[in-house]
């Protein structure tokens, strides 16, 4: 760098020469680029859309050699069609032996690698990114090699390896059969020991394995870990963290076997989120530098978290309970976040599922500046009943400034869907339409809004996200907006709907709101 | 302490002259603190103030860059371990997301430039976003598309074109 600094300096006529040039303007200038600087630009491309940059002129040919992030997902679909005789021509990627086999999306896995590979002086690999929807046993040998060249080229990168496998078996047997569990499991991939050893690995994220970690699991540098429908027990999960002194975030998702996690003694994580570990009743966290906390799933027993060195640090938590079970429980867990700046409650009913009394004597969240309560409020709620659980909520935090809703589709649980898959987009808006009747009377709110002082002094920016419209909604939106006096921000994000529709609502909620210059965003 | 207000100025290829706080850039680019580094033996205890000449980058483009970097890098936005793991709430806005989704929404010659300017100067932030914006804008785009774009000549002959795509036959 100083040598480069220092030539600069010293031969400004040749280089004001350049700077004519790069000032003209016109040509080509995007290939004037360094390789460096184009290796970074296709490595926030799909894998296959970098590799294809090599057909836009002969300056693009090598440039796949510098991409340092190699992310190659399996389009959803049939699978295309696809010429393995071009590609696997040595011996180290050969396809599986069966001569019928449809050809899959690892020959296409393997051959961006070869291609990375093939090229000399390609840069170090920063990231691996592999998603497979049809993996079986016999690609393990497969997934091997890719993960053994991940680790073994990125050994060089100063930013370490980010490794990312999700490989989604093509099971014949159903979900919801008694067996699938079990069966799934023999097919999975069980992860290769060469992972459990690398010592420049500093994120890892698994997607449908089985872990089996050996005795001694050695990765020092690793910083970020998301285990997700993985098989194995609490215990090998416990047996790979232990070895991880630097892990700071931890993300465990739909693990089954997982019943009771320990983590204490040991790292001590800035974020930890569990997501729909249904068997999981019991987890112990060193929390001394926790920060942020998420949890999803039913509605955890009082003592589901123990946390060792306070709660003190933790600014964000996030509580999405699934079913319309009482959240009674969750004020015992709720005591230990009471430091928390960004709370976010989600659950299948707005109302109904955070319409809890609150126990006598409990702390206010002194330092809670935003609320995010994500829920569904159907039109046949008059919205009293929202209002109060809002109000609850709102009661507790004196400093809060930013207050998020968002009305979640009706029937927006769990029921009828494996729980560890989320709606899609499109599923999701199909059920979500404006719902507006401009006849409908608002009630008036049963709650006196003098009651909540935040709302009176401090709240100044209000979000509503998938606002139907519906009357328990309005009256909602009502209840706040014209108790808020100091709001200079709203924003709101209206469901699908015919535009006349959004345009009532929306002079409606300008009425509503008090401050008449504060800035409105509709959408 | 006297030290916190020293200035540095950048003068940039066409001889435009801008002030900029040194440990703001020194935070900043790897190159402008080599550059001052080097410069201190010879300047200290002196009141003088230090040009260093930038003779990579125009000075459009050095204001864009100092506009970024003085949003990124002044000392109160300098927070952050030394381990560099930084927990952002998901419904929490990055503050400065929205300057930077502004401050690339430019025509693609400045965003070249700004690649550019990040890569000599060694903003790796900046170099990260620029760079991602110029993947934007190839995402999903046909060779030609991004040929016509950027103005992109193809030189291949039709042999070399049948031969580079059979070298990456898997891609398509």
């Amino acid at each position: 760098m100083m040598d480069r600094s220092h030539a600069a300096s010293s031969s400004g006529g040749a280089l004001t020469r350049k700077a004519k040039i790069e000032s003209s303007g016109g040509g080509d200038r995007l290939s004037k680029l360094t390789d460096h600087a184009l290796g970074h630009v296709l490595s926030f491309l799909p894998a296959e859309e970098a590799a294809r940059a090599a057909m836009l002129s002969s300056r693009w040919r090598h440039v796949f050699a510098a991409v340092h992030t190699v992310s190659l997902v399996e389009p959803e679909g049939p699978i295309r069609s696809y010429d393995d005789d071009n590609v696997c021509h040595t011996p180290e990627f050969q396809p599986s032996a069966d001569p019928n086999a449809p050809p899959s999306y690892n020959s296409i896995v393997s051959a961006a690698i070869m291609a990375r590979q093939r090229r000399r002086g390609a840069v170090p690999l920063r990231a691996l990114r592999v998603a497979v929807e049809s993996y079986r046993s016999r690609d393990s040998l497969t997934v091997d090699q890719w993960v053994s060249y991940a680790v073994q080229q990125g050994a060089a990168a100063e930013e370490g390896l980010d490794l990312d496998l999700h490989l989604q078996c093509r099971s014949s047997t159903c979900e919801k059969s008694p067996d699938w569990w079990s069966r799934r499991s023999m097919e999975e991939y069980l992860a290769t020991w060469v992972i459990f050893s690398c010592a420049h690995l500093r994120s890892l994220s698994l997607s449908c394995c089985q872990l089996s970690p050996p005795s001694t699991v050695t990765l020092p540098s690793l910083v970020t870990l998301l285990l997700s429908r993985v098989s194995d027990p609490g215990s090998e999960v416990e047996r790979l963290v232990a070895g991880c002194p630097r892990l700071a975030d931890l993300t465990l998702e739909a693990c089954r076997a997982v019943t009771a996690l320990s983590i204490v003694g040991g790292a001590r994580l800035r974020r930890l989120a569990l997501r729909c570990c249904h068997n999981l009743t019991a987890v112990a966290v060193d929390s001394s530098e926790l920060q942020a906390f998420e949890y999803r799933g039913a509605m955890p027993d009082s003592s589901f978290l123990t946390m060792h060195g306070g709660s003190t640090r933790i600014a964000y938590c996030k509580f999405d309970i699934c079913g319309g079970e009482s959240m009674m429980n969750l004020w015992q867990l709720m005591q230990l976040f009471v430091n928390a700046k960004h709370l976010h409650l989600e659950s299948s009913h707005l109302s109904s599922g955070i319409n809890w009394g609150v126990p006598i004597g409990f702390p206010s969240f002194w330092s809670l500046l935003h609320l995010e309560m994500r829920g569904c409020l159907p039109d046949d709620d008059t919205g009293g009943a929202a209002i109060a659980a809002v109000s609850t909520v709102l009661e507790l935090a004196p400093n809060l400034e930013t207050l998020s809703l968002a009305f979640h589709a009706q029937e927006h649980d769990s029921g009828g869907r494996p729980d560890y898959m989320y709606l899609s987009e499109e599923v999701a808006l199909e059920a979500h339409h404006l719902s507006y009747n401009p006849h409908s009377a608002l009630a008036t709110p049963p709650t006196s809004a003098a009651m909540i002082p935040c709302l009176r002094n401090k709240v100044r920016e209000m979000n509503l996200v998938h606002y139907q419209g519906g009357t328990a909604q309005r009256v909602l939106a009502k209840f706040l907006l014209s108790n808020a006096p100091v709001i200079d921000r709203l924003w709101c994000e209206f469901a699908e709907g015919p535009m006349w529709t959004q345009t009532q609502l929306m002079r409606e909620m300008k009425g509503w709101l008090i401050n008449k210059s504060a800035e409105t965003h509709f959408a | 302490m006297a030290s916190e207000k020293k200035v540095v100025f950048l003068r940039s290829s066409d001889g435009e002259a801008f002030e900029v706080s040194e440990e703001v850039i020194s935070a900043a680019s790897v190159t402008i603190k080599g550059m001052i580094d080097e410069e201190s033996p010879s300047r200290a205890d002196t009141a003088a103030t230090t040009t260093l000449a930038i003779p990579n980058v125009t000075a459009a483009t050095l204001s864009r860059v100092l506009h970024y970097v003085n949003k990124h890098f002044d000392a109160a936005a300098v927070v952050g371990r030394p381990d560099d793991y930084i927990f952002c709430a998901p419904g929490d806005e990055h503050p400065l997301a929205r300057f930077d989704d502004d401050f690339v929404d430019v025509d693609n010659d400045t965003l070249i430039d700004l690649v550019h300017a990040a890569e000599y100067l060694h903003i790796k932030k900046l170099f990260d976003l620029t760079c991602k914006a110029v993947a934007d804008k190839l995402k999903g785009r046909t060779i030609d598309q991004i040929r016509e774009t950027f103005g992109i000549v193809n030189d291949y002959t039709v042999e070399e074109e049948v031969e580079v795509y059979r070298e990456n036959s898997w891609a398509f």
